[in-house]
C-alpha cells in the first residue's frame, strides 16, 4: 500500500504534464515560409456586408518577384467574438499566382480571415487579416 | 419553511449533505479553469479557437444566469477560486478583520464596473490572453484577500462575480433557510454562525459557521449567500434547508436581515442594483450596430481617437447620469403622488430594487443568446486543443431565429417581475396611494424594457474593434 502511493502520484503528475504539453503543442504555430512570400488580398465588395463575398489573393515570391502559381489556398473566416461557427472557402486559381475564394459572412461584425496556403514546392504559410462586415442592406 | 427542501431529495440531497460536496464540485471547475488559463496564455490567440474565451464568454456566463434562474447561486457554491484559497488557509492563518469602513458594497461595485469597462476597453471577449489574465486575477485576488483577512472577505466585499450572483439570486427559486424557527429559538450553541469546535481544544475548528455573517434564524433571502452550505453542515439539529420560495419576494420585504441589514437603508446595495440593471443595457448595447455610431459621434465631439476616454464618458452617461435622471424623475413623481416632502435619495433607495428583475431579464436574454447560438462551439476547440481527432468546425448551436423568442420571453418576464416588485414596494411604502405611487416606477420599467426591446431589434454585430483600433 505504502509503496503504491508515490507511484500513483507520479503517474498523476505525468498525466498532468502530458496534458499541459499536449495543450501547448496543439497550439504551436505551424512552420511557414512567410518571409519569402508576399500576399496581397482584397475582399469584394470592398466594404462587405453579411452575405456572400469573394476573397482575392495574389501570391508573389519576394526573392524573384514572380507570381506563385499552383498553390492550394484555403480561406477560413472567424468572428472576433467566440461562439460562432467559422466559414470556409477553397480558392481556385484565376490567373497565375492569383486566387479567388467564395465565402459567406454569416453575421455583421468583426471578422478575422485566415489564409492557409501550400505552395507547389511544398512550402506552407498562414496569414491573417481583420475586416469589418456591415449589416445586410 | 414550507414545501420543497432540496436536502431531502434522494441522491441530490444526500450529496449536498455530504461534508465534502462543495470541494467535489470545485475540483472539476478548478481543473477546467487551469485548462482555460493554460490555453488562454499558450493557445491560439484567436478567440473562437481558444478554450479561455469560448468557455468564459459563451458557456460560463450563459450557464451561470440560467442556473440562477432555475435554481440559485450555484456558481458561488462550486466556485473554483475558493479551492486554492482553502488550501492556502491551511498555511496562512489570517488574523486581520476586514476594515469596518470597507464593509459596504462600494468597493465591489467599483470592481464590477471596472470589469465591465475592461471588457469593452480590452475587448476581453476577443482576447484569450486577457481572458486568462482575468481568471488568474480572480484566483490571485481570492487568495490574497482571504490570506490577509478573516472570514469570507473576498466573497462578501470584493468579488464582482459574487455581487452579480448575489443580486441575481434574489430572483432564484431556492434559498438556504431554517426549517423550523422554534428549533433555532432553543439552540444555545449557534453553530450555524459560530461554527463547531473541537470539544477538547477550542482552537480547532471542526466545521465553519457562516463566514458571511448570515445568522440563519435572522437570514432573509439570498443576498450575500454563497450557498457554501457551511451552515447546513454546522447545524447539529439538521435544521437548515435549501427550500423553494417565491422568486423576487425578498425584494419587496424590508425586514432586518442578518449580515445585510435593511435593504431600504443600504445605498450601496441600491446602487449595485442600479448598476446591475443599467450595466445590462450597456453591455448589450456593445453588441449592436448603433454602438459604432454613438462611439464615433462621442469621439468626434471629444476630439479624440483614444478609446478609454470615450468609453469613460459612455459609462458615466449610462451608469450614473441616466439612472440619476430617470430615477430622480420617478422619485419626484412618486413624492408628488404621495403628497410628501421626503428627500429623493431615500425614496430612490427603497424603489431601486424593483429594477433587478428587468436587469436580470436583459442579462438572461443577452447571455442565453450567446450560450444557445454557440452551444457546441467548444467541442471542436477542445478537439483541436487536446488533439482529439479532426475538429468538427461545423458544430454550432441553435439558430438565432429560434433563440430570439426566448430572449423576448426573458425580457417580458423581467418586465413583469419589475412591475410586480414596484407595485408591492409602493403598497408597502404608501398603502393609501399605492397605485398612484406605483405608476412612475411602472413607467420607468416600461421605458427600460422598451430600450431593451429596441436593442434586441437592432442588427447584431459581434464586434471586436473600436474606432478602427
Amino acid at each position: 500500500m505504502h509503496l503504491r502511493r508515490p507511484s500513483a502520484r507520479g503517474h498523476g503528475l505525468r498525466r498532468t504534464v502530458l496534458l499541459l504539453a499536449c495543450l501547448a503543442a496543439g497550439c504551436s504555430p505551424a512552420a511557414d515560409s512567410a518571409s519569402t512570400i508576399a500576399l496581397d488580398w482584397r475582399v469584394t465588395p470592398s466594404a462587405p456586408a453579411a452575405g456572400p463575398a469573394t476573397v482575392s489573393l495574389t501570391l508573389t515570391d519576394t526573392r524573384s518577384g514572380q507570381p506563385l502559381a499552383g498553390a492550394e489556398v484555403r480561406i477560413e473566416g472567424d468572428m472576433s467574438h467566440p461562439g460562432m461557427k467559422p466559414v470556409f472557402g477553397t480558392a481556385r486559381e484565376a490567373a497565375p499566382g492569383r486566387y479567388e475564394a467564395p465565402i459567406t459572412f454569416t453575421m455583421a461584425g468583426d471578422w478575422v480571415l485566415v489564409a492557409d496556403a501550400r505552395l507547389g514546392d511544398g512550402r506552407t504559410f498562414q496569414r491573417q487579416m481583420a475586416l469589418r462586415v456591415r449589416p445586410p442592406a | 419553511m414550507s414545501g420543497t427542501d432540496l436536502l431531502r431529495w434522494p441522491l441530490v440531497g444526500r450529496f449536498l449533505r455530504w461534508r465534502h460536496s462543495r470541494t467535489a464540485m470545485q475540483i472539476p471547475l478548478f481543473a477546467l479553469a487551469v485548462v482555460m488559463i493554460v490555453h488562454g496564455f499558450l493557445g491560439p490567440q484567436l478567440a473562437p479557437k481558444n478554450l479561455a474565451t469560448v468557455l468564459t464568454w459563451v458557456h460560463f456566463r450563459g450557464v451561470l444566469v440560467l442556473a440562477l434562474l432555475v435554481a440559485g447561486n450555484l456558481f458561488c457554491m462550486a466556485c473554483p477560486f475558493m479551492l486554492p484559497r482553502e488550501i492556502a488557509r491551511r498555511f496562512l492563518k489570517p488574523v486581520r478583520q476586514w476594515p469596518p469602513w470597507l464593509r459596504t458594497k462600494w468597493l465591489s461595485l467599483g470592481l464590477f464596473v471596472l470589469v465591465l469597462f475592461a471588457y469593452e476597453l480590452f475587448d476581453l471577449w476577443g482576447s484569450p490572453w486577457w481572458t486568462a489574465s482575468l481568471i488568474l486575477s480572480y484566483f490571485a485576488g481570492a487568495v490574497f484577500v482571504d490570506g490577509l483577512f478573516t472570514k469570507a472577505s473576498f466573497c462578501k466585499w470584493v468579488c464582482p462575480i459574487g455581487q452579480f450572483n448575489f443580486v441575481a439570486a434574489t430572483l432564484s427559486p431556492l434559498e438556504v433557510q431554517v426549517r423550523d424557527a422554534d428549533v433555532c429559538a432553543q439552540c444555545e450553541t449557534l453553530d450555524c454562525i459560530a461554527g463547531a469546535r473541537h470539544p477538547e481544544n477550542d482552537a480547532i475548528v471542526i466545521q465553519r459557521g457562516c463566514e458571511l455573517a448570515l445568522f440563519q434564524p435572522q437570514k432573509k433571502g439570498n443576498m450575500d449567500c454563497t450557498f457554501c452550505l457551511d451552515c447546513v453542515h454546522a447545524c447539529p439539529h439538521e435544521n437548515v434547508a435549501i427550500a423553494a420560495r417565491l422568486p423576487a419576494s425578498e425584494l419587496w420585504t424590508d425586514q432586518r436581515r442578518a449580515g445585510v441589514g435593511f435593504f431600504s437603508k443600504r445605498k450601496d446595495l441600491a446602487a449595485l442594483a442600479l448598476v446591475f440593471t443599467f450595466g445590462a443595457l450597456l453591455n448589450a448595447f456593445g453588441m449592436v450596430s448603433p454602438v459604432y455610431a454613438v462611439e464615433s459621434w462621442l469621439a468626434g465631439w471629444m476630439g479624440t481617437t483614444r478609446e478609454a476616454p470615450v468609453l469613460g464618458v459612455l459609462f458615466v452617461m449610462v451608469l450614473i447620469l441616466e439612472p440619476a435622471l430617470l430615477l430622480g424623475l420617478a422619485a419626484w413623481l412618486t413624492r408628488r403622488a404621495a403628497g410628501t416632502r421626503e428627500p429623493l435619495l431615500p425614496l430612490i433607495t427603497r424603489f431601486a430594487y424593483a429594477l433587478i428583475p428587468l436587469g436580470f431579464g436583459i442579462w438572461l436574454a443577452h447571455y442565453s443568446f450567446h450560450l444557445f447560438t454557440g452551444l457546441l462551439t467548444f467541442v471542436p476547440v477542445a478537439q483541436k486543443a487536446f488533439g482529439l481527432g479532426t475538429p468538427n468546425w461545423g458544430l454550432g448551436g441553435i439558430s438565432p431565429s429560434l433563440v430570439n423568442p426566448l430572449e423576448l420571453g426573458f425580457l417580458g418576464l423581467g418586465l413583469l417581475g419589475s412591475l410586480l416588485v414596484s407595485f408591492r414596494i409602493a403598497e408597502r411604502e404608501y398603502p393609501a396611494q399605492s397605485l398612484r405611487t406605483f405608476l412612475p416606477w411602472a413607467g420607468l420599467c416600461v421605458l427600460l424594457w422598451t430600450a431593451a426591446m429596441w436593442l434586441l431589434s437592432q442588427p447584431m454585430e459581434m464586434r471586436g474593434t473600436f474606432l478602427g483600433g
